[in-house]
């Protein structure tokens, strides 16, 4: 019986280096992801979210850096496991599922030597129970023909299937944590549902957790339980999906969700643009494109407090703004 | 299996196409290359006469398109005429010339391909590390430094200072007779005769142009090898097979995998560069190889030892290639569905 499977983030720090210098890409995000809940990572392209979701994994690969923070998962801190210790927990206790299935999948071996691999990589067994194992693995994501898809190779896999592929092989071993980095970005949008409906009901079968990277509000007010939003390499608001979706405090979260499109409406864009992450703001990333930003806010980083209920928000000014918000849009 | 033996089909039905163009290239030399072959066989103080008549022996003062059917219908047979010089047949030069030197070639690219895609995985993988930028200077001096070069520096290291190898003298030691000739090819001949004593000293004077010729060709593959695996490193592919939990070293294998189609034809390509540039080394080891030969050819304008030289080596390139084509189809499941 694997343990419990709790995924906790305290201060993940991590940085690029580049030839113009060092990319802050993620400075001090923290959460916790318990067994049960979909945590979903929003923001905008570059806000570090796959970044951070790479550096829980292990997966950060040079000019990246992890520069500082602890990740716990199931009581064992992952930071300080090296290379041997984390892969047998990888693909074992934490599944990953990337974000092209075709990137991912190995275009020159067999999908059945593929399995065999990752099978073998965390138990003993002969091909011939490969075989077995996999073939059950693949019925479970809903292959009609595993033996068919088995003997064949990655190219001749329509996107979805390949997909499929992809999550049978990262939840072979029955990991209790999954993560996703935009699982569903590379695939058609008839598809998209299918494969998020495929994941998250591998995850509400037995208590497992997922962490989702996603910029899709959408798919997050749909499949998460939960919700965390980041911008510029931080953490602003998280909550329960419906807390911060019917009432968001933090104004990148109230911009975010004001633009998302609706029929009929107009389309409301973002002003502005990230602020520069190497020279990195002292005060909040946000205050240059914020309506509400006075001199605190330039001077002072906000930190994330608080707001009761497992909520929390780093502005300045956002607990005034709650009743406000929610008075406006209904 | 079917469709690449389909493919493999295909492929040699072009060999015969292909040599037919090698062969009307090497007789449009003769129209190109300047000089009259007659004075080159008589000497420049030969009278009208005399030239005139050897002219006439080789078909000289047929019209071109007749000497051209003549020259297509000799190649078709294996006739690749007699040099002007020696007048011995460029065949069989050839065929007694060519295992001489596919003794050296060979070897050195089996010996580039390992230690090129070894150097080349480590620096690959290690590229950020001390390991990478040493096996960074290693292939660029290896790239730098041309066979003959090292060839030298090898001969005065490791046989007139140390006494390792024998004095390079050809392929046997000068106090060692050749075994009795049955096909002419040194090599089998020994081995025919079982004269293994033979056989090791030719594989003694063998080393040192093999080490020489072998590392220089090494640092290409070590390059192609380097950047291949270095692209796959940064892969989602690779991130993947990490994210399962592969062990590290099925990792490099995964990453591996995608440099194997550029370490085939690289194989094939140097073969084909081989077949001429062996010529220097075969020339400080006194190797009786083809490169050498070749040359000397050249030099002296022996135009039948030119053509014939072009026909052998560019069908021997042609059949690389087409081992090559196949040997890749038949490795990727892309090519090969």
């Amino acid at each position: 019986m694997k343990a419990s499977g709790e995924l906790k983030v305290e201060d993940l720090r991590v940085s690029f280096q580049t030839a113009q210098g060092t990319v802050r890409a993620v400075n001090g995000v923290g959460f916790v992801v318990k067994p049960g809940d979909v945590l979903g990572v929003v923001g905008e392209s570059g806000c570090g979210k796959s970044a951070t979701l790479r550096a829980i994994a292990g997966l950060t690969q040079p000019p990246g850096h992890i520069d500082g923070g602890r990740v716990e998962f199931d009581g064992r801190e992952l930071t300080g496991l090296g290379r041997g210790g984390l892969r047998r927990i990888l693909g074992n206790e934490i599944g990953f599922i990337s974000q092209s299935p075709f990137g991912a999948l190995n275009p020159i071996l067999s999908i059945e030597r593929q399995f065999r691999n990752v099978i073998k990589a965390h138990r003993r067994a002969s091909a011939r129970e490969c075989r077995e194992i996999a073939l059950k693995a693949l019925r479970d994501v809903g292959i009609a023909g595993p033996e068919r898809v088995l003997d064949g190779y990655a190219h001749q896999l329509s996107g979805g299937m390949a997909q499929r592929v992809v999550i049978a092989m990262a939840t072979v071993h029955n990991p209790q944590l999954i993560l996703a980095d935009e699982p569903t970005t590379a695939l058609d949008v008839t598809v998209q549902r299918q494969i998020l409906d495929l994941i998250t009901g591998l995850i509400a079968e037995s208590n497992r957790s997922m962490l989702i990277v996603t910029h899709d509000l959408g798919v997050v007010a749909q499949y998460c339980t939960r919700v965390l939003v980041m911008y510029a390499g931080q953490a602003v608001e998280e909550g329960t999906v419906d807390q911060v979706f019917r009432t968001p405090q933090h104004p990148y979260t109230q911009a975010l969700l004001a633009a998302v499109p609706k029929v009929g409406g107009e389309i409301r864009g973002l002003q502005g643009g990230l602020p520069d992450l190497i020279n990195y703001p002292s005060g909040c990333p946000y205050a240059d494109r914020c309506p509400k930003a006075t001199e605190v806010c330039v001077e002072t980083r906000p930190p994330m407090v608080r707001a009761g209920q497992g909520r929390r928000t780093a502005c300045h000014h956002a607990a005034g703004e709650v009743a406000g918000y929610a008075a406006a849009r209904s | 299996m079917r469709s690449t033996l389909t493919y493999a089909l295909k492929r040699l039905l072009l060999v015969p196409f292909m040599l037919f163009l090698i062969a009307t290239l090497s007789f449009l030399l003769l129209a190109l290359i300047p000089g009259d072959p007659a004075v080159l066989i008589v000497g420049e103080f030969a009278d009208q006469e005399t030239l005139a008549r050897v002219r006439a022996d080789l078909g000289l003062d047929r019209p071109f398109w007749e000497q051209y059917l003549t020259y297509l219908a000799a190649v078709a047979q294996a006739d690749l005429g007699q040099s002007y010089l020696t007048g011995t047949p460029v065949m069989e030069e050839i065929g007694q010339r060519l295992p001489n030197s596919l003794v050296i070639i060979i070897p050195s690219l089996l010996m580039a391909v390992v230690v090129g895609t070894v150097v080349g995985t480590a620096g690959g993988y290690f590229r950020r590390g001390p390991v990478g930028k040493v096996t960074s200077v290693l292939i660029s001096a290896a790239q730098g430094v041309p066979p003959f070069f090292l060839a030298i520096v090898l001969i005065y290291l490791l046989v007139f200072t140390i006494r390792m190898f024998p004095v390079p003298t050809g392929m046997l030691y000068s106090s060692m007779r050749p075994p009795p000739e049955v096909t002419g090819v040194v090599p089998l001949d020994a081995l025919l005769a079982g004269q293994w004593s033979v056989l090791g000293a030719i594989t003694a004077h063998a080393i040192l142009p093999v080490i020489a010729t072998g590392l220089f060709l090494a640092s290409y593959f070590a390059k192609t090898v380097r950047t291949s695996v270095t692209q796959a490193m940064a892969t989602p592919q690779v991130e993947f097979a990490r994210a399962c939990g592969l062990p590290e070293r099925q990792v490099v294998r995964y990453a591996l995998l995608t440099a194997r189609t550029s370490v085939l034809t690289y194989t094939a390509v140097l073969f084909g560069v081989m077949l001429s540039a062996t010529a220097v080394v075969e020339v400080v080891f006194s190797w009786p190889g083809i490169g050498a030969w070749a040359l000397d050819g050249v030099l002296k304008g022996d135009l039948p030892i030119i053509q014939g030289f072009i026909v052998v080596t560019g069908g021997l390139v042609i059949i690389a290639y087409v081992v090559l084509d196949v040997l890749v189809a038949a490795l990727d499941p892309r090519i090969r569905h």
